[in-house]
């Protein structure tokens, strides 16, 4: 039997997520549904990083006044998660941005927001 | 695939694919717990208090060093693209029979119906919000937060002002303010990080620390103290912070964390407005002469 | 635990004050439009209840930059951002 804790609660989070978001890209018709799907796939990546950092009774890894310095090191989460994720979330608002432009494009030119329209190539 | 062809056979399907893609992400993913390899972490966690109390800035800004500001260079990707594709128009996706395109329909906000209340409080909330985002530029070394952070913060204050009030924008950013605001962040965030490289070989370096304290530039012989003494009696010592531990009383070095969270800053403050202008204003450069 | 003290500031808790003055004053040269004596007094009473709100940052032991005591501190970055600003709207021509 497997020890339910934290971390376990929050990988399942993260891969629910993923599934959700898997599920929306493939079976959403609406172009602006199918990028919502997308950052929900990419926070479920992001949740899994950071999980990774998690420690049993760990604390927040920020220095507060009259800590001991030397015991920070045990006890801080594990920072390279986080630092990983941060490079995620700046690729992710660039990645959304190019994603809503093409929409906005294609809206434009066939009228709709419905990608099996807009891949037979139907007018309004 | 249509929604509505998901109704029947297929939708179970569909369900049952999801369910079997769930188990074996879940599975994968619960293998790790608990046997998440250490690695380097412990080792940065120790050294990483010596050069701010925040040890994710310490992170960012030394251990990874020029990648931060290649990867404010990925918004700015965001922004070229965002641009290109619905602002100047010279990407055009050619139809498959290559007819003429659909007129577009107007997507502005409707302003004049907005609530007199919302118009009254709006000026206010956007410049509480401004602040808020250079207090969380100026906490980076401390607590959490940092350059990005403020710049998120900053372009929802220019959002704000963009729904409130439509062109009539309080928090009026123009095109070329933006670009020299990032060029500005890419210079800052280089040229913070090279007196260091330059006199002591390590990149960002905390110069100014020893040039304020001690007076001697490490590594370069013969230099006299630069800075006054009444000087070091009014501002203290602003390149280092003071860590006052259960274990004793040691300097960092957080002093330089703050000056480069001001480049990494105005770089995704610069990205990120460019592209709600883009999306809200477009781009046309005969407006902008009206203008 | 350091006494509070007022002179000198120790290390590195101006620094965080004087660059939101600045950045202030660079942001709040890009505002347009006028603004009532009314209104700056608003939002100059709510930014002294946001700092009180915030307390100043940890690692600061002095006077000069808001640290009170351990229940009660005031950060002072934040109204010196919010100076900034009105500062800046000043130099544009903000009453306009």
């Amino acid at each position: 039997m497997i020890e339910i804790n934290l971390q376990l609660l929050c990988f399942m989070a993260a891969a629910l997520l993923v599934v959700i978001g898997l599920g929306g890209m493939l079976f959403l018709d609406n172009i602006i549904k199918k990028i919502i799907a997308f950052t929900l796939l990419s926070d479920g990546v992001n949740l899994a990083l950071v999980t990774l950092g998690y420690v049993e009774g760990g604390i927040v890894s920020i220095l507060e006044p009259g800590t001991s310095a030397g015991a920070f090191p045990e006890n801080a989460v594990l920072i390279f998660g986080p630092g990983i994720v941060l490079t995620n979330i700046v690729i992710g608002v660039s990645t959304t941005a190019v994603l809503v432009a093409v929409t906005m494009v294609l809206y434009r030119r066939y009228g709709t927001l419905k990608a099996s329209k807009v891949l037979k190539g139907e007018r309004k | 695939m249509d929604s509505k062809g998901l109704k029947g056979s297929r939708g179970i399907i569909a369900v049952i694919a999801l369910m079997i893609i769930f188990v074996g992400v879940s599975t994968s993913l619960l293998q790790l717990n608990g046997n998440v390899a250490r690695g380097i972490s412990p080792e940065y966690n120790e050294l990483a208090p010596y050069e701010a109390p925040n040890n994710l800035a310490s992170w960012v800004y030394d251990y990874r060093g020029f990648d931060t500001l290649i990867e404010t260079g990925v918004i700015y990707v965001g922004a070229l693209v965002s641009v290109l594709a619905i602002g100047r128009g010279i990407v055009r996706v050619k139809g498959v029979e290559g007819d003429a395109p659909v007129a577009p329909s107007s997507m502005e906000f409707n302003v004049s119906t907005l609530n007199v209340i919302l118009k009254y409080f709006g000026v206010p909330v956007i410049i509480l919000l401004v602040a808020y985002a250079l207090l969380v530029l100026t906490g980076a070394a401390t607590s959490g937060g940092g350059g990005f952070q403020c710049g998120v913060i900053f372009s929802s204050a220019y959002l704000l002002g963009m729904i409130f009030y439509g062109r009539k924008n309080p928090l009026n950013l123009s095109k070329k303010f933006l670009i020299a605001i990032g060029g500005v962040g890419w210079s800052i965030y280089a040229l913070l990080g090279l007196p260091g490289y330059l006199t002591t070989g390590y990149w960002q370096y905390n110069v100014g620390a020893d040039l304020w304290t001690s007076g001697v530039i490490p590594g370069v012989d013969g230099m006299a103290a630069v800075v006054p003494d009444i000087l070091r009696q009014l501002f203290g010592d602003p390149f280092r912070l003071l860590l006052v531990m259960s274990d004793g009383t040691y300097a960092s070095t957080a002093g330089i964390v703050p000056l480069i969270n001001i480049g990494e800053a105005f770089n995704v403050i610069g990205a990120i407005c460019l592209i709600f202008l883009v999306f809200v204003y477009g781009w046309n450069d005969e407006e902008e002469k009206s203008r | 635990m350091i006494e509070l003290q007022l002179f000198p500031a120790l290390a590195g808790e101006v620094t965080t004050i004087v660059i939101a003055l600045v950045l202030g004053i660079l942001f709040g040269t890009r505002f347009q439009g006028g603004m009532s004596k009314r209104m700056v007094g608003m939002v100059f009473g709510l930014s002294i209840i946001a700092a009180i709100l915030f307390e100043a940052p940890i690692f600061t032991w002095s006077l000069i930059a808001g640290f009170i005591n351990e229940d009660f501190s005031i950060s002072l970055a934040f109204i010196a951002a919010t100076v900034g600003i009105f500062i800046g709207m000043l130099f544009r021509g903000g009453h306009e």
